[in-house]
């Protein structure tokens, strides 16, 4: 019964968050300096794609009625037009593409770097004090401390532009779309190995960092000592006493770094010029296309909310006595 | 097709009438001969206007006129070139004599069809034109070169009003024919045209007070009476802000100066002294624990080399203008190579001839140790000057971001109840947006100013500290001394002055240490994305040229290598000071 409640009150917070969020991505593009007129209808564009702007955002209307329509857009999945990355078509057409793309790189990145992480914090926090514990935290620290796009430009320098064993650019190889099915798995594969390994790296030494401090943590418990001196073996201390604790930390963590994630997956699209949302952000705010800015940063910014959510429910089953 | 019928024809009635061998092969050679050329008589036939006595003989016929170029006006000094063309076809170039002849200091010839030719003095040339055959019929035309003297007028000037160079001085006197120019007369106006003053003289002085865009035109006449004008433009930008363009003071150096003088302003007016015995006493105390904290963290190893590495960097930052070793990085010199194979078409790293360095004649001189970028630049500096960019915006953004957080988290631990609810929902709402993309839409909307790279970071970072301060008043709050203060009927105000925020702040602090890592971090971010201030020298900034440039291609590791080993270890340092910074002021976790 108390899990129910707790579902239902998360889930009406998410419903309310939901609806800030968009009513902060409403107006944090018509509040800032020059009004609405000037952000979302670009200058350099021609007449008919700020005519078009401005009728789909209904501007000429007061707030209230334009954040109606507003609302009403984004629950239709109509995000208006673009105005300069493609040209006055809806944004709603050339998105899944980008997505696809992004949920494909951040999500194989993110398990991969889970795992790796939570292993490498396992490795280290067991061996406290030895060699190897300091040898593999000072790697997590150096890459945590290391800026994603840093990283990503040493690896494009290296393996791309030195040993050529990668391509430089690019989601997908050259004529993608007349390739047969092994051929386009094979070109993706090509192209994503750099991206995928540097976000893997990046983010996995965030995980492996807590992993290991929240395992050290548990591993002075009484409880630990107690499983000791019952004569356990060490592999059923750690599987069956330590980890599961220890692994709450990691999920809360989880939760709030994908904003930082999201961070990580721009740079690295950037980087290697993978055609993602990352990039078309890059795109969006170099060409000053205001309206596709504010559908993916809406998209982004649900995408978060929505993982907050599952972390949250993630948590609850790990851990039941959370009472919040 | 036709015309070549017509000749087998002719072939085939020669062969039949012919009977005598001899007569057959000479009509056989003929008609061989007449074979082969007739495709070309046939096209000489069709074309009517070539004579063949032109083909033959290159004279030039009636029809055919020659053209000295059209009459142009060129400055003293500048070449030009005289080109004679014909109306007729192309034919005979060669055997056309093309001769000039024209006054410059005494009469000169020159000769070739195209010639070019420098004028010494300055007036009206009439240049003649003759044009010449073998069998010396000859055409003639005449082109005027007007040279006039080239006034120097300096270049098109941006200036910024407040500033102390509003008056300009512009210097005429290298204007050629030095020497020989008999007044200058400079007209200044804006832009849309209205008169403000006349001027003359070869050095003048004029002060441009008000905004707004300005054409100076310099007009000189010289001894044979030649007029010439040049235009420049002075583009007059108003006035920033004081807050804009002394932000550090408005909000650093002013808010401090504020608090210190109202501390001693309170305590002269309490009549207590400046320093009273309790004080004495209080900084005796803190000095005991600030020494045994230190001890603490000393023992530290990796916070105190962190600690090391930090105080390096704040001492690269102030003293960048003695380390470096070009006096302005951020002017590029100037390749003194002459005039290179056309840049566009080289890669971009040789775009520049001083780019591909860590060359041994560069390396030797100890002007560039690090290398250039692709404008010539020096690394080296431009990595001193970047460390000034970076700790201004991690010290400066994570202030506002404290500040802010510390306001919230004092506001929702404090009054509790439904104040606590609604900051904590709003934290929560910033606290789930993304806050990189949400600060690329900030700073693509705001524009790429330096401040709004600051201001931008410090309002995206604040919930973090927001929640541990709330957390931390939270327990602060059930302590039994401020129970008592309540219960003596102290106000929320001094309650929270002295018996809180003493107790709370350097608990955060650790968070605050590492918050300027983050900060740090994140404006190389943005540099990177190219949302950066282009006038500011950060690191970010550089490795976005060099990602721009291609670098990675070009194996230019020292550009890559320099900035990115530096944001490394500054963000490196100040983590691990923040991780030993908690380990002294939260001593629960010393055991681990």
């Amino acid at each position: 019964m108390e899990m129910r409640s707790y579902m239902a009150r998360k889930t009406l917070y998410l419903v309310i968050t939901l609806f800030a969020i968009i009513a902060f991505n409403f107006f944090l593009f018509r509040v800032m300096p020059g009004g609405p007129e000037d952000v979302l209808v670009p200058k350099g564009s021609s007449e008919f794609i700020k005519d078009a702007i401005r009728e789909k955002f209904h501007l000429n209307e007061p707030y209230p009625e334009q954040f109606a329509i507003y609302v009403k857009q984004v629950f239709t999945l109509d995000f208006g037009i673009s105005a300069a990355r493609w040209k006055g078509a809806n944004i709603t057409e050339g998105l899944p593409q980008p997505i696809f793309n992004t949920v494909l790189l951040v999500g194989t990145g993110t398990a991969l770097a889970i795992w790796l992480g939570v292993a490498l914090g396992k490795f280290a926090a067991w061996r406290r004090g030895k060699p190897a514990d300091t040898v593999g935290m000072a790697f997590a620290l150096t890459f945590y401390s290391m800026p994603t796009f840093l990283f990503a430009l040493v690896m494009l320098m290296v393996f791309a532009g030195e040993l050529k064993w990668f391509p430089l650019n690019g989601a997908v190889g050259r004529g993608y779309s007349d390739m047969s099915i092994l051929e386009k798995l094979a070109s993706r594969i090509y192209h994503m190995i750099l991206p995928v390994t540097a976000f893997t790296i990046e983010v996995m030494a965030e995980y492996a960092l807590i992993m290991r401090n929240s395992l050290t943590d548990v591993l002075t418990e009484d409880y630990i000592v107690t499983a000791r001196a019952k004569g356990l073996s060490n592999k059923a201390i750690l599987r069956d006493h330590a980890m599961k604790n220890a692994m709450l930390p990691v999920v809360t963590v989880a939760a709030i770094s994908i904003g930082w994630v999201l961070g990580g997956d721009i740079m690295v699209e950037l980087v290697f010029g993978y055609e993602g949302l990352g990039m078309l952000t890059w795109d969006a705010v170099n060409l000053r296309d205001f309206p596709l800015l504010q559908a993916i940063f809406l998209i982004m910014a649900i995408v978060v909310l929505v993982a907050n959510f599952l972390a949250d429910i993630i948590y609850m089953y790990l851990d039941p006595r959370v009472n919040v | 097709m036709a015309v070549f019928d017509t000749e087998m024809e002719k072939l085939q009635s020669c062969e039949r009438s012919s009977r005598s061998s001899a007569k057959a092969f000479g009509v056989v050679l003929f008609a061989v001969a007449i074979l082969a050329v007739s495709p070309l008589l046939g096209l000489m036939i069709l074309a009517p206007s070539l004579d063949a006595s032109d083909v033959r003989t290159h004279s030039l016929s009636a029809a055919t006129i020659a053209n000295a170029g059209s009459d142009e006006t060129v400055w003293v000094g500048n070449q030009t070139l005289l080109n004679a063309t014909l109306t007729t076809s192309d034919y005979g170039w060669q055997v056309l004599y093309f001769n000039w002849s024209f006054e410059d200091n005494g009469t000169l010839k020159r000769s070739g069809r195209v010639v070019p030719y420098t004028f010494s003095t300055t007036g009206i040339h009439n240049v003649t034109l003759t044009v010449t055959d073998p069998t010396n019929a000859s055409l003639t035309d005449e082109v005027v070169v007007t040279v006039v003297p080239e006034p120097v007028t300096g270049s098109n000037r941006i200036l910024h009003e407040g500033s102390d160079v509003l008056t300009i001085t512009f210097d005429a006197s290298l204007s050629e024919p030095k020497g020989s120019i008999v007044s200058y007369e400079w007209n200044i106006s804006t832009k849309a045209g209205t008169f403000l003053a006349n001027l003359s003289g070869p050095v003048v002085q004029y002060s441009f007070n008000k905004s707004g865009n300005y054409t100076v035109t310099l007009t000189v006449t010289d001894s044979n009476g030649m007029i010439a004008s040049k235009s420049i433009f002075v583009r007059v930008v108003p006035k920033p802000l004081f807050i804009v363009a002394h932000w550090i003071f408005t909000f650093i150096e002013l808010p401090i100066l504020l608090i210190v003088a109202y501390i001693i302003i309170g305590r002269l007016r309490k009549g207590a002294g400046l320093v009273t015995k309790t004080d004495v006493e209080k900084a005796r105390l803190q000095y005991k624990t600030f020494k045994k904290d230190w001890k603490v963290f000393k023992a530290n190893r990796l916070g105190f080399t962190g600690l090391i590495v930090l105080v390096m960097f704040v001492v690269m930052a102030i003293l960048a203008p003695v380390l470096s070793t070009v006096p302005n990085p951020n002017e590029h010199e100037e390749p003194n190579v002459p005039d290179p194979i056309d840049p566009k078409n080289l890669p971009p790293l040789q775009q520049n001839p001083l780019s591909p360095t860590l060359k041994k004649s560069i390396y030797t001189n100890w002007t560039h140790p690090l290398g250039t970028d692709h404008k010539g630049q020096d690394i080296y500096s431009l990595t001193l000057y970047g460390s000034r960019a970076s700790l201004i915006v991690g010290l400066v953004a994570t202030a506002i971001s404290v500040i802010l957080g510390a306001l919230i988290g004092l506001g929702a631990g404090y009054f509790g109840k439904i104040t606590d609810e609604v900051l904590m929902r709003v934290t929560d709402f910033f606290l789930v947006l993304p806050w990189f993309p949400l600060m690329i839409v900030m700073m693509a909307i705001l524009g790429q100013k330096f401040l709004w790279v600051v201001v931008v970071i410090g309002i995206t970072s604040w919930p973090s500290t927001a929640r541990i301060v709330r957390s931390q008043v939270l327990t602060v709050k059930e302590r039994q001394f401020i129970v008592r203060a309540q219960a003596i009927g102290a106000s929320d105000a001094h309650i929270i002055k002295t018996h809180i925020l003493p107790n709370v702040l350097p608990l955060i602090f650790a968070n605050t240490v590492l918050l300027i890592a983050i900060a740090i971090f994140s404006e190389s971010f943005l540099d990177f994305f190219g949302l950066g201030d282009p006038n500011v020298i950060s690191w970010g900034t550089m490795l976005e040229s060099a990602y721009e440039q291609e670098a990675f291609k070009g194996g230019a590791w020292w550009w890559i290598g320099a900035p990115g080993v530096a944001i490394v270890g500054m963000v490196l340092a100040f983590s691990l000071v923040g991780y030993a910074v908690d380990d002294v002021l939260n001593p629960k976790l010393r055991r681990r």
